[in-house]
């Protein structure tokens, strides 16, 4: 670069006494170079000196996609010479600064990461590193809080955008077990200021109005199954809840039921709502394209309940034919079929995919050993199926990824344009669910070119990764793509990161009901999370079920935890609970030293008392 | 052995050994590419007293092997770890030490440029952001909401 250009001075560089070089007027390349030769540490500083330097440590993924795998490097080479990071960027007077990404650094955790994806890598650097700290929605001081988070239980979560937007989630919406729907504002939670509720429906909202006891009785039965019973839609307003009737939809503004829409068999998952395709709902035996824009008045719907009485000793294979003659709704004519019961999770393809979305696939798991697969376009036929094995009840999937155990090349041989072509059809889906007693993870890299889909929809085998052996000593309950990790959840109350290969554990985290802290603090002490966080292993118990994560853009990224009948945010957030600790122990002091001097005075008047006593002897 | 002449950007001539300008991959390939020069080879974007320092890294470095374009991993064992002449060779003041990297870069001397590089990343680590501003003399130009967000993007760090 030419110092003279560089010499130009910027508005923003301060006076310099003697009209000599300022640090800013050095080119970009000079300052990245600088800037690869520190540590994770010394580098974050950096983020909020100015923002020409903000430019390149923070918004350009390049530092700290190399900062991760240098830190990897580190940890997994303890004798690793700790300072360099790996061949920094532009450090080579030929790389131009648009391509400053160490080769090192590409190959890192594993390759095919691409930039499409727009992976966060300072967040990623946090989420690997940084300390965990989990808020749970209910552990405020504000009353309501407590009322909300304490006597009742969380039955369903779902986050959304306030501004409607579809992505940049900042609420959290909750069904509770007493029927209400609550909004809690993410971003107060992020910040520390709080767990604001922002708004809270009446009681019993998703539950029917009649309060007869075979109702009730079902209530329970249905509170107990449902993972995913509540599905937002925030570009249209609507909240759909799986309530114990049918399918309630709910108005997001006014919080009121808008209609309730009832199915043939009880609702055991929804889909999340991917606008403007339908939510997709599966029943027991069904499956249905739940079209809000068919809207037909909720009192023609008219069937017999008795049906659903039998939906536990249904054979596993039924004949669609008899339920037809149910007078089923417009959109509900359109339905699948299962031959086997008991889907519990639906995946859309659709939020990655944009414009060209080809035929929009749907997967569905659930009691069956395979994933099935059906498109919007050849909706209600089904279009193929991928065999597990296992119990599945957990889908997720990476769009713009490909295949973990990747045949070199993509990113060498093809150019750029050719890259993005190839982009849109590569998909991943992951899986979590149980095989033979333990948690199983499995990652399937699809192929999903509409026109080729038929034939290529079954991954060859070499490609599939079932991580059997080390995903989870219990059962994996919830499964999502988090950055450029996988994140599970199971039932014995551990979080763990894996790497996209689905075997390599980059972290894992205990969960801890609220409180449990305070109370373990002699004999336990801190040991507890450390070796947790270390490991991941060696430590059966953790919290309550973790029931399902969702992944949150809030200023970072974070992560919802939804585990037993509380919901939570995880994160790397600063020093704020301490102070509520302290807090609390202040006030605790005051309450011992007003007792104590409460004491010292009664034994003074005491004394008094006494001494008057002898005074008249 | 040969002498060349180079102008600065101040119009001083400096005499300097053929072997220690080449030290330049610039001035190397410049004269590869003329062959034989007798008059001063004009280097525009550094003055006479960086120029002199310069040269002055090259004296003492004319032996060592040549940089290959991708030796760092070897030369490079430790990022911030000077050698004690180039640490003394450093101690000079901020605006001069930039010089020196912005012609070391202009120059194409490597080495020089990472030592250059290394030394202010020394001057930068372990410093908060506010000591990093002092140092530099750098303007805050993020508005208050903005520095907000970016302290809670960071609080984790701050222990």
């Amino acid at each position: 670069m030419n110092p003279a250009q560089a010499a130009q001075r910027s508005p923003l560089v301060g006076p310099v006494p003697n009209g000599g070089r300022h640090f800013l007027e050095l080119p970009d390349e000079l300052l990245v170079q600088i800037v690869s030769y520190l540590p994770p540490r010394s580098a974050i500083p950096l983020h909020s000196t100015c923002r020409r330097l903000r430019g390149f440590t923070r918004q350009d993924p390049a530092l700290w996609r190399s900062l991760c795998a240098y830190q990897e490097a580190v940890d997994t080479h303890p004798a690793f010479v700790p300072t360099p990071p790996p061949s920094p960027p532009g450090s080579n007077n030929n790389t131009t600064p648009r391509n400053p990404v160490p080769a090192t650094a590409i190959s890192w955790p594993i390759p095919g990461i691409r930039d499409a994806e727009k992976i966060d890598w300072y967040n990623e650097y946090k989420f690997r590193h940084a300390p965990l700290k989990m808020r749970w929605f209910c552990a405020g001081e504000d009353k309501l809080d407590v009322d909300v988070g304490l006597q009742d239980e969380v039955k369903g979560i779902g986050a959304f955008s306030s501004r409607g937007s579809g992505n940049g989630k900042d609420m959290l919406l909750s069904s509770l077990s007493d029927g209400s729907i609550c909004i809690w504002s993410l971003k107060d939670t992020a910040s520390g200021k709080g767990r604001r509720v922002v708004a809270r429906s009446r009681p019993g909202l998703v539950f029917s109005d009649q309060g007869d006891e075979k109702w009730q009785g079902r209530r329970k039965a249905r509170e107990a199954e449902i993972v995913d019973g509540v599905s937002v839609d925030d570009v249209t307003g609507k909240v759909w809840v799986a309530g114990e009737e049918g399918l309630v939809e709910i108005d997001l503004n006014t919080l009121q039921k808008v209609s309730t829409h009832r199915f043939p068999f009880s609702i055991t998952t929804l889909s999340q709502t991917s606008h403007p395709h339908p939510l997709t709902v599966g029943t027991t035996l069904t499956l249905h394209l739940h079209d809000p824009r068919v809207a037909v008045p909720a009192s023609t719907v008219t069937f017999s309940s008795g049906g659903t009485d039998d939906e536990r000793v249904q054979p596993v294979h039924i004949n669609p034919q008899p339920y037809t003659s149910y007078p089923f709704r417009k959109n509900y004519r359109l339905h699948a079929t299962l031959f086997q019961p008991g889907p519990l999770n639906i995946i859309h393809s659709d939020p990655w995919a944009g414009a060209s979305s080809g035929d929009g696939e749907i997967y569905v798991a659930g009691r069956f050993p395979s994933i099935l697969c059906y498109s919007r376009k050849m909706w209600p036929k089904l279009r193929g199926t991928i065999y597990s094995g296992g119990r599945l009840c957990a889908l997720a999937s990476i769009p713009y990824f490909h295949s973990p155990i990747f045949p070199p090349g993509p990113l060498s041989g093809l150019g750029a344009e050719a890259e993005a072509e190839d982009d849109r059809g590569q998909t991943t889906l992951l899986a979590g669910g149980e095989y033979k007693g333990h948690g199983t993870l499995e990652v399937y890299p699809l192929t999903s070119v509409p026109s080729s889909f038929p034939t290529t929809l079954a991954p060859t085998a070499t490609n599939v990764t079932q991580n059997r052996q080390t995903a989870s000593r219990s059962k994996v309950m919830t499964v999502a793509s988090h950055g450029a990790r996988i994140v599970t959840g199971d039932a014995n109350g551990i979080v763990q990161w894996f790497e996209r290969d689905g075997r390599k554990l980059a972290r894992a985290y205990v969960v801890e009901p609220p409180g449990r802290r305070k109370k373990s603090e002699g004999l336990w002490g801190n040991a507890q999370p450390t070796t947790a966080a270390a490991t991941g292993r060696g430590l059966h118990m953790g919290g309550e079920v973790i029931r399902k994560v969702i992944v949150v853009n809030q200023g970072g990224e974070e992560l919802i935890v939804w585990a037993g009948d509380r919901a939570g945010v995880l994160g790397t957030f600063g020093a704020e609970e301490a102070e509520e600790v302290k807090e609390a122990e202040e006030e605790n002091m005051e309450k011992v030293y007003l007792r104590k001097m409460r004491e010292v005075l009664e034994r003074q008047a005491e004394e008094v008392r006494i001494m008057a006593g002898l005074g008249e002897f | 052995m040969s002498e060349i002449k180079l102008l600065s950007s101040d119009q001083a001539t400096i005499t300097v050994q053929k072997e220690v300008a080449e030290r330049s991959i610039l001035i190397k390939n410049m004269l590869e590419d003329v062959g034989e020069v007798t008059e001063a080879i004009p280097i525009p974007n550094v003055n006479e007293s960086v120029l002199k320092k310069v040269i002055e890294w090259c004296e003492h470095h004319k032996g060592d092997p040549p940089a290959q374009a991708d030796d760092d991993s070897d030369s490079r064992k430790k990022s911030t770890d000077i050698d004690e002449w180039d640490q003394k060779f450093m101690q000079v003041d901020q605006e001069m030490l930039f010089e020196i990297i912005l012609a070391a870069n202009y120059l194409d001397i490597k080495p020089l440029l990472d030592v250059g590089c290394k030394t202010v990343a020394n001057m930068i680590k372990g410093k908060s952001p506010d000591e990093i501003r002092k140092t530099f003399n750098i303007q805050n130009d993020f508005t208050p909401e903005e520095e907000e967000q970016i302290r809670r993007e960071n609080e984790w760090a701050e222990e």
